[in-house]
């Protein structure tokens, strides 16, 4: 006794169909054991021996498209358990009773709900709004200058690209290394990182517009980058490799402690390096991202002799490290 | 074409030899009687041995005290170590001099040589008029010394610091030389060009003020001189600034000041709206600003006070394209005046929000920004800079820069820039 998996074209659930017969045949015509309503297969397409528990046998009946197994052109060969078919546009999938599946995925572990994470729609969507993104970048910059429809084709397409070639580095890996490439998954977490990391700098830019000064812009992007990065790479390794949880942690701490750290060796070193041009925050931006109300001319005055002040510890400061 | 070319080459020759042969009757009897006390002043580097660089000056008392420009020996005058002054005389013999008073803001120094005995100039009690024949004496560029007969044109009549406007051409090492009337007096010393015969001299009026001042204690550093001499600089044009005519002007949908005093000078730019190519929003502005700037030292100048109004605004945007045009604007302010690490601090900046006097709900961003003067302690450059924030597709900006101030004076002028009624 056998099961076969019939299973359509993308987006249609599959169909199972149980069997007793030692020979089934398979077609579009009413006289097959499983009938398959797809235009490209014959109506009498395969027939399938199991009379041989050990081994069983499927023979093309010289149809019109053929017979594909695990993508090469069959026209009689033996299968066992689990093996795939490909008839037209169907796929077929046999298996026998006592067939071992693969455990169910759990719906408490990251890992397993990340693997679902690749249906059709939200990939079309994402890559959707990652070719948009810089285009409305690109809009929303300019000074009235026409904008050429090549200018907005570069855009998306490189911002496209850049995702395409993260997830297929990640596929890359992954296909080594747990011989599985799982692109789709990649793609939509790569492309749900450079939106969320837009969004972010975004709302740090807005922040930081009502609240002038302070921790400056950059600093806090950084922050955030660096966050944001480390769960990038963090999921990307659990997708792609076989590591451990903790080998994951360390590997991804890694790489957001060496952002931060680039960020602020360099800014360290630079903090003492003579600026002939005042690097002032000059963020203006329109009346209804701006929350906070104003102070009054005499409020402001009043903190201006603390500028002198810092301007004479800073004429101090690189003095004597001369 | 190529001998009409030629032709006229040599008219001009044949003029400019007839102007040599000429009026310089009066050229040749002065550069006889006084070339002796004019001198080669040089910025010697003790260490090289040799010219860093050259300038003149010229003998105005009998104790071998000399004239020239500051900015002939401001680099000795910063770095005594390294550099000390030698006066080169006709027989090639060198004299070390050493400074005896300094105006860092006329641009006038007196040197010390001991050289008794020696012919001295006379200094002009007389002013002169416009028109009249003035020669300048001086080496340029190492050359040897050269008399060049000019053209007295008063005093520049916008200036920040005095100068007599003189045509003829100046040349570099010429600075610190002495120009003279046709009765062969100093009416002034060499100070600058524009080029094109257009030169400046420091007005004699100012040298008398120098040798009539007391000699400062050899015991201060010359820093500290330095210092008074700007301060009292500031303190003269803020408070002319302050007590001018604030008269307000409108600039595009906003108001502007007006030439608010004498050594402000105004210039306007707006966009060009024939110029379909050109699809920015629509700008009007107005900057004013003093003519010339202090000459501290090589690589540091000072002194500069600028003022600017900026009106944008656009039909054509939508908010945030505006305001990503304004913002490419208002981040972008740079200070009138340049100098190097070892002499300025880095910038120290304070932003706000701030209302305006007419309307309370009208918030500008503002911004005031300072620097402190390693070596002149009290001295500052600021630079001030307002921008309406609650507008929609419309922007005011107001700026300023005051170079080489003191905290007081510069808060005294925000104070009056803000309240200014521009708003």
């Amino acid at each position: 006794m056998v099961v076969i998996e019939v299973k359509g074209s993308e987006g249609t659930s599959p169909r199972f169909e149980r069997l007793n017969q030692h020979v089934i045949r398979i077609g579009r015509a009413p006289d097959n054991d499983v009938i398959i309503d797809d235009p490209y297969i014959d109506a009498h397409h395969i027939s399938l021996d199991v009379s041989d528990a050990a081994s069983w046998h499927v023979s093309d009946l010289d149809s019109v498209n053929g017979t594909l197994k695990s993508h090469h052109s069959i026209s009689s060969t033996t299968i066992c358990s689990g093996d795939e078919l490909t008839i037209g546009r169907t796929r077929l999938r046999i298996f026998d009773l006592e067939h071992r599946m693969q455990p169910a995925l759990s719906l408490r572990t990251l890992e397993h709900l990340l693997f679902g994470f690749n249906s059709t729609g939200s990939l079309v969507l994402f890559v959707a709004a990652i070719a948009l993104y810089p285009c409305i970048a690109i809009y929303l910059n300019s000074s009235g200058a026409e904008i050429k429809p090549d200018t907005y084709l570069v855009a998306a397409l490189s911002s496209i690209g850049t995702s395409l070639v993260l997830a297929a580095a990640w596929s890359l890996l992954g296909r080594l290394l747990r011989s599985e490439s799982r692109f789709r998954v990649l793609l939509n977490l790569t492309i749900v990182f450079w939106l969320v990391s837009s969004l972010l700098s975004l709302l740090v830019y807005i922040t930081y517009y009502n609240f002038p000064g302070g921790m400056g812009r950059g600093f806090a992007n950084v922050i955030f980058m660096a966050v944001l990065l480390g769960i990038y790479v963090y999921l990307g390794l659990l997708i792609s490799t076989r590591l451990a949880v903790r080998s994951r942690q360390i590997i991804s701490l890694t790489v957001m402690v060496g952002l931060l750290g680039t960020f602020a060796v360099t800014d360290f070193s630079r903090r003492d390096q003579y600026r002939p041009n005042p690097s002032y925050d000059g963020l203006v931006r329109s009346p209804r991202l701006l929350f906070r109300s104003g102070e009054s001319q005499v409020g402001y005055r009043a903190r201006l002799p603390d500028v002198f002040a810092q301007a004479d510890e800073l004429a101090l400061d690189t003095d004597a490290e001369d | 074409m190529p001998t009409i070319r030629s032709a006229f080459r040599l008219t001009i020759l044949l003029w400019s030899s007839a102007l040599l042969g000429q009026p310089n009757g009066g050229a040749q009897v002065l550069f006889a009687k006084h070339h002796a006390s004019v001198m080669q002043i040089r910025v010697m580097d003790r260490a090289a041995n040799n010219k860093s660089s050259t300038g003149s000056g010229f003998l105005v008392d009998g104790q071998g005290l000399l004239a020239t420009n500051y900015h002939v020996i401001a680099s000795a005058i910063d770095a005594p170590d390294k550099y000390r002054i030698e006066v080169l005389l006709r027989d090639e013999s060198v004299l070390v001099a050493e400074v005896k008073n300094v105006n860092v803001v006329s641009d006038l120094a007196l040197l010390k040589v001991e050289l008794p005995q020696a012919a001295v100039l006379t200094l002009a009690t007389k002013a002169s008029l416009k028109g009249d024949t003035v020669y300048s004496m001086g080496f340029p560029f190492d050359l040897g010394i050269t008399v060049i007969p000019g053209t007295y044109n008063g005093l520049a009549p916008h200036s920040a610091a005095n100068r007599v406007h003189f045509s003829g051409s100046l040349n570099a090492g010429m600075s610190g030389g002495p120009a003279f009337n046709e009765q062969g007096e100093v009416i002034g010393v060499n100070v600058a060009t524009a080029g094109n015969q257009m030169s400046f001299l420091v007005p004699v009026q100012d040298l008398k003020d120098l040798m009539a001042s007391p000699t400062p204690d050899p015991q201060v550093p010359y820093s500290e001189i330095l210092v008074q001499q700007l301060q009292k600089n500031s303190q003269r044009m803020i408070s002319q600034l302050l007590g001018g005519d604030w008269k307000t002007v409108p600039l595009g949908g906003a108001q502007a000041l007006d030439e608010v005093t004498g050594f402000l000078r105004c210039w306007g730019n707006s966009k060009d709206m024939n110029d379909s190519a050109d699809k920015r929003p629509f700008y009007a502005t107005r900057s004013c600003q003093t003519d010339h700037n202090i000459h501290v030292k090589q690589g540091l100048s000072t002194g500069k006070i600028e003022l600017q109004f900026y009106w944008l605004e656009s039909t054509e945007l939508n908010s945030i394209q505006f305001y990503n045009h304004y913002e490419r604007i208002f981040s972008r302010y740079r200070p009138g005046n340049a100098g190097r690490k070892q002499d300025l601090g880095n910038w120290s900046c304070e932003e706000g929000f701030v209302t305006t006097n007419n309307a309370a709900d009208e918030l500008t961003k503002s911004v005031f920004c300072a620097r402190a003067y390693k070596k002149l302690k009290g001295i500052y450059d600021v630079l001030f800079l307002q921008g309406s924030v609650s507008r929609d597709e419309q922007a005011h900006m107001i700026h300023f820069t005051i170079a080489g101030t003191t905290q007081e004076l510069a808060l005294a002028f925000t104070e009056r820039f803000m309240e200014s009624g521009i708003w």
